[in-house]
């Protein structure tokens, strides 16, 4: 299964590469378009949550880079979540027609957010020392946590997207449970705003070891403990390995029902 | 001038001796699971319900060996599982049971194109292909300039595919096929597509590769294309295998298997009803016309057309024959010669003065010919109720080579009117009949169909 994504990895980077390229082709500003819808999104929630919901300061650091030191790595998450669910049917001609094995697909969409992510966390870098964040060792690190996301993306994305090209309801139901997911999770405010019933269980939540490492490592500029280390690799092996038995087990029939 | 299709009808290609195995299956078999709703399956998987699917065998039994350098014919008609198998085969498909081995490099013409990138060039998509299918990147690179000149595509090999036309797209597609130098090359009827001259390249290609010690697996109507490439054939009926062996007889048998499935359902229904059976004893009164009569039955070409009827019925089709000169049950001929269409009518009611006739309609459903014994003035006796006749039409083929459809009818006179005619029956869409061209003959004329004509010269000093 990984040696079949190793042996595919040229086309996966390739597609990958294409895709955060020419997803806006034809557009005037091209590629630009990558950076300009997450800008966007932070434009919106730090204007809204800043003025209207008096949100400064997250423990010494800008609301605005608190904000997107969770929001990017969620959206990349999201977008492979969302689009994993999808990579199936999406990919039907190929599966119907071709010898490719499956999880390609899925891992082109984990490709593509992976580079979406580092492109939009390097720009995120560049604002926090502009807004007066200053750099760390520490940040060095970051890389790991924000591949233990993604992988726990493309786990569950592998999971859903194979019982989606059976269930097709799978698909629709999954960007409603993702929106319901990022309010509430502490992503746009402070983990002390959720009532007590609830913060007890965020460590239960698949990307809160990834998040609030990544949060720890850039926001704190501390390195996270070794238990927060293990719980990020138990959720993206234990994804990865969902993703690959659901997989194994409807493989069979997985290509007659797209 | 543009030249039709040309069928090349030679010699069967040999099976190359002791070559080693290439391609192994051992009762290959696909079953589908078919659920109401996609619920259904939830619920089965959840285990709240058992049994809610029923099981489709699309492919069952299958076993065959290629060795290197030879070619494997799939022959059968419309959903009898060739392209099941060929996924399976191509690795598209899992086969539910059965063990299936191949060594080397598979790609598969299934779908011609189907990996193309319309937003990259074609240039791009050589690279892009590639990849898809896992072959190291090298591979391509070196093989890019061999494309670029099998396709000749010009200056498009370095604009988008989105931009090609599907000739375009096809050669391409090909070009790479062929230049990625497969081990075992699937190919589906895709290659009739693209002008005439690139499938005559294509063919010289592909025989080419095959003396290379490229083997083939190909699937195909084409009858004629089975013959001149395969060097063994299997023929698939709903699945099943009912023939594997030499290709000419596969075809044979093919040809004769749609005969008889479609007789059989016909005597099914026939002596079903007792007294409705076929009047054979009754009507056609000489044992030699009774035979004539079966001979028609047991060869009839009507097959589920007969269900795309109109007419009242008083008049009935029963069932069509189609013979060449030398007696031969075929649907094929040169330009040029001709077929015999053998209509085996029946009265229900008694039919004063019957007539018969037949035309043909080319693949623009263009009406090119259309006669019958009225326009002949064959006489044509009355029929009283039960009674049956056998009208015989003998069509010289001076049609543009190609495929045709063609229909038959029967009928009686409108009153009033002896131009005008009432359809007791009228069957279309039969065939289809193929009017081939031989590569070796100088075509004998242009246009949709012959008109008589001669021609004379004089010379002035």
């Amino acid at each position: 299964m990984i040696l079949d994504l190793y042996r595919h990895r040229g086309y996966i980077w390739r597609t990958a590469w294409s895709e955060v390229r020419t997803r806006y082709a034809g557009s005037g500003m091209g590629a630009l378009w990558n950076l300009v819808q997450p800008l966007s999104m932070i434009l919106v929630f730090s204007l809204v949550f800043t003025s209207i919901m008096k949100h400064r300061d997250m423990g010494g650091v800008p609301y605005t880079v608190y904000l997107c030191a969770g929001l990017l790595p969620w959206a990349a998450f999201s977008e492979c979540l969302n689009r994993g669910t999808t990579a199936f049917v999406h990919h039907a001609v190929y599966l119907r027609k071709l010898p490719i094995p499956e999880q390609v697909f899925v891992a082109q969409t984990a490709a593509t957010a992976a580079i979406g992510l580092t492109l939009s966390f390097a720009m995120l870098v560049a604002v926090a020392v502009a807004m007066g964040h200053y750099p760390s060792w520490h940040w060095l690190l970051l890389p790991v946590p924000l591949a233990m996301l993604i992988l726990v993306g493309f786990g569950l994305g592998l999971a859903l997207g194979t019982v989606n090209a059976f269930i097709r309801d799978v698909g629709q139901v999954v960007p409603i449970l993702l929106q319901m997911w990022f309010w509430f999770y502490p992503i746009v405010y402070h983990e002390s705003f959720l009532p007590g019933w609830l913060r007890a269980a965020l460590p239960y939540n698949p990307v809160y070891p990834a998040i609030t490492g990544i949060r720890e490592l850039f926001l704190a500029r501390e390195v996270p403990s070794a238990w927060l280390w293990a719980q990020m690799a138990l959720w993206a092996a234990g994804a990865g390995a969902l993703g690959w038995v659901v997989l194994r087990r409807l493989r069979d029939e997985l290509r007659d029902v797209i | 001038m543009t030249r039709a299709p040309v069928v090349e009808h030679e010699e069967t290609r040999q099976p190359p001796r002791g070559g080693e195995v290439v391609v192994r299956a051992e009762g290959l078999g696909k079953r589908f699971r078919i659920y109401p709703t996609p619920m259904h399956r939830a619920r089965e998987w959840l285990g709240l319900g058992r049994g809610l699917h029923t099981d489709f065998w699309a492919v069952r039994g299958v076993s065959f060996e290629v060795a290197r350098g030879g070619c494997l014919g799939v022959i059968g008609a419309n959903g009898s599982g060739k392209s099941t198998l060929l996924k399976m085969i191509a690795g598209a498909m899992r086969p539910t049971e059965g063990r299936f081995e191949v060594s080397g490099r598979v790609l598969s013409l299934i779908e011609l194109g189907t990996g193309l990138n319309p937003q990259l060039s074609g240039r791009a998509n050589i690279a892009h292909t590639a990849a898809l299918l896992g072959f190291p990147s090298g591979f391509a690179r070196e093989r890019t300039g061999e494309i670029e000149a099998f396709a000749e595509l010009g200056e498009f090999f370095d604009r988008p595919v989105g931009l090609y036309s599907s000739g375009m797209r096809v050669r391409l597609a090909f070009s790479m096929f062929a230049c990625f130098e497969p081990e075992l090359f699937i190919v589906d009827e895709a290659l009739s597509v693209g002008d005439v001259f690139f499938q005559q390249k294509c063919a010289g290609r592909i025989r080419r590769l095959l003396d290379a010690g490229m083997t083939m697996i190909f699937v195909s109507h084409d009858q004629s294309a089975v013959l001149s490439l395969c060097d063994q054939a299997i023929v698939l009926e709903r699945g099943r295998p009912t023939f594997a062996g030499d290709p000419q007889r596969a075809v044979s048998v093919y040809l004769a298997s749609m005969n008889v499935d479609r007789a059989a359902g016909k005597w099914a229904k026939g002596t079903g009803g007792g007294t409705e059976g076929p009047r054979a004893g009754e009507a056609a009164r000489s044992p030699a016309k009774a035979s004539a009569a079966d001979a028609i039955v047991a060869r009839d070409v009507l097959g589920s057309q007969r269900h795309h009827r109109t007419g009242s019925g008083a008049l009935r089709v029963a069932a069509v024959r189609v013979t060449d000169d030398a007696g031969r049950d075929t649907r094929r001929g040169a330009v040029g010669e001709a077929l015999t269409f053998h209509v085996l009518l029946e009265a229900r009611e008694s039919v004063v003065s019957p007539r018969a006739g037949i035309r043909f309609f080319n693949r623009h459903n263009i009406l090119v010919f259309g006669a019958g014994t009225y326009q002949l003035e064959t006489p044509f006796p009355s029929l009283g109720a039960g009674q049956r006749a056998i009208v015989r039409f003998r069509v010289t083929l001076d049609m543009e080579p190609g495929s045709y459809t063609f229909g038959v009818g029967a009928g009686e006179p409108a009153a009033g009117d002896p131009n005008a005619g009432v359809h007791h029956d009228r069957i279309d869409r039969l065939g289809p009949i193929v009017v081939d061209l031989p590569r070796d003959r100088p075509r004998p004329f242009f246009g949709a169909a012959r008109l008589p004509m001669t021609a004379t010269v004089e010379a002035i000093a």
